[in-house]
């Protein structure tokens, strides 16, 4: 019970808590939209992360890289917790009218259409499959780093980058334009 | 060169990161092997595909938002949490949580074990299980298994422990102070496996304890369930 009581009492040191986390929301966010599909379960997802850290503080204070333990904090929090609320990702909101600001960039049909197929082919994979592609196919880790980060077997991951990846190829297979893109 | 030395290789082939000897190889294999071209087609392809990705921003006033709704509703469990210790340290001492398991009068059977979730949220911490029996069992024998992430302080090194028991017909409190490893906060579920042996009867039961994030209706529940319980005796 000591324990308890001091932890409370505890102030966390230096920076506050928003000064800490806000340079790391951005990319968070990103991950999060990666593992939800959307938006709003991705701004959801966060948002518990950070109501959870925000009673860890002392915690948030003393992790050795702050980065990669958020990144490994947001992936088991979307595994873990985040599945008892929603199941199954929700396009559409696809359509919403904050997304459709948001896209990034290049808003060609072209492209859109495909960030849409590569969201629906996400969905397909499990959370593993879907945690190391997005973070090696398309946010450039290693898996080396990955597996640092993770604390997963750099085996393990592997196997899930190639089934994930094989999933994902067959599902593009079947897609119409096909021309479009081709090398 | 072989298909499966170039499908090793391929994502390097690819992101053109390969030197120049190997690269010679796999040119050389590529046209004879149509099963491996149309490999690094497929993946030329589907890494294409993958760079039209491009998650949205979180734009900095939502970013603010965010964080600004986490400190409030934060604050807010770190009072309810306050306020729930010291209502129950003036209930019972050191404990947190009170899982009731009731004994049938003459049936220690396994069917239908109780099941309750236990919150917490620091890695040490005393749990308190509630064992509620009919009779007086005097040298009772309880039993836990405890899974890696959980040890009893000062026994770290034990995952299974059995020692005996008196326990008097009523409610009996037993305060185990347990360590939860640090990453353990959000591993899948931890389940505590225990069991009573008195008079060649056995009664399993699992324990489940949630380190998922608090839920303070949750430990009203709980604790009003188990206190209704102590009321009846
Ligand atoms: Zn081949």
């Amino acid at each position: 019970m000591t324990q308890v009581v001091s932890f409370f009492k505890r102030q966390s040191s230096g920076d506050s808590f928003e000064e800490v986390l806000a340079p790391h929301m951005n990319s968070l966010f990103k991950q999060a939209y990666q593992y939800t599909g959307n938006t709003q379960d991705a701004e959801d997802l966060l948002q518990d992360l950070l109501v959870e850290l925000y009673q860890k503080q002392d915690k948030l204070h003393t992790a050795k890289s702050l980065r990669a333990w958020l990144m490994r904090c947001l992936y088991n929090r979307f595994v873990d917790g985040y599945r008892k609320k929603k199941s199954a990702p929700n396009f559409d909101s696809l359509h919403d009218e904050y997304l459709a600001n948001k896209l990034p960039n290049d808003d060609s049909p072209e492209t859109s259409y495909w960030h849409k197929q590569v969201l629906a082919g996400l969905s397909l994979l499990s959370r593993e499959q879907r945690m190391v592609v997005c973070l090696h196919d398309i946010e450039g880790h290693t898996l080396a780093e990955l597996s640092d980060i993770m604390k997963i077997p750099l085996g393990t991951l592997k196997s899930h980058l190639f089934r994930g990846r094989r999933i994902l190829q067959d599902r593009f297979k079947l897609q119409p334009f096909d021309d479009c893109v081709r090398l | 060169m072989k298909c499966n030395e170039l499908n090793n290789l391929i994502d390097d082939y690819i992101a053109g990161q390969i030197e120049a000897g190997v690269e010679k190889q796999i040119s050389d294999h590529l046209t004879v092997c149509i099963d491996c071209r149309e490999r690094v087609r497929q993946y030329k392809e589907y890494f294409v595909r993958m760079a039209t990705f491009n998650a949205p921003n979180l734009d900095s006033g939502r970013s603010a938002r965010i964080l600004r709704l986490a400190v409030e509703e934060g604050e807010k469990r770190i009072a309810a949490k306050k306020h729930k210790l010291s209502f129950m340290r003036g209930f019972a001492a050191a404990s947190i949580l009170a899982v009731a398991l009731l004994f049938g009068v003459n049936t220690l059977n396994t069917s239908n074990p109780p099941s309750e979730i236990v919150s917490m949220y620091d890695w040490e911490r005393d749990i308190s299980l509630v064992i509620h029996v009919p009779n007086d069992m005097d040298g009772a024998l309880l039993v836990l298994d405890l899974p890696d992430d959980i040890s009893i302080r000062g026994l770290e090194y034990l995952a299974h422990i059995e020692w005996p028991v008196d326990l008097k017909k009523g409610s009996n409190v037993i305060t185990l102070p347990i360590n939860i490893e640090p990453y353990a906060e959000y591993a899948e579920q931890l389940t505590l496996a225990a069991s009573i042996e008195y008079k060649d009867k056995k009664r399993d039961f699992m324990l489940d304890i949630s380190l998922a994030s608090p839920q303070t209706g949750k430990h009203s529940q709980l604790f009003d369930a188990s206190a209704a319980l102590f009321n009846n005796v």
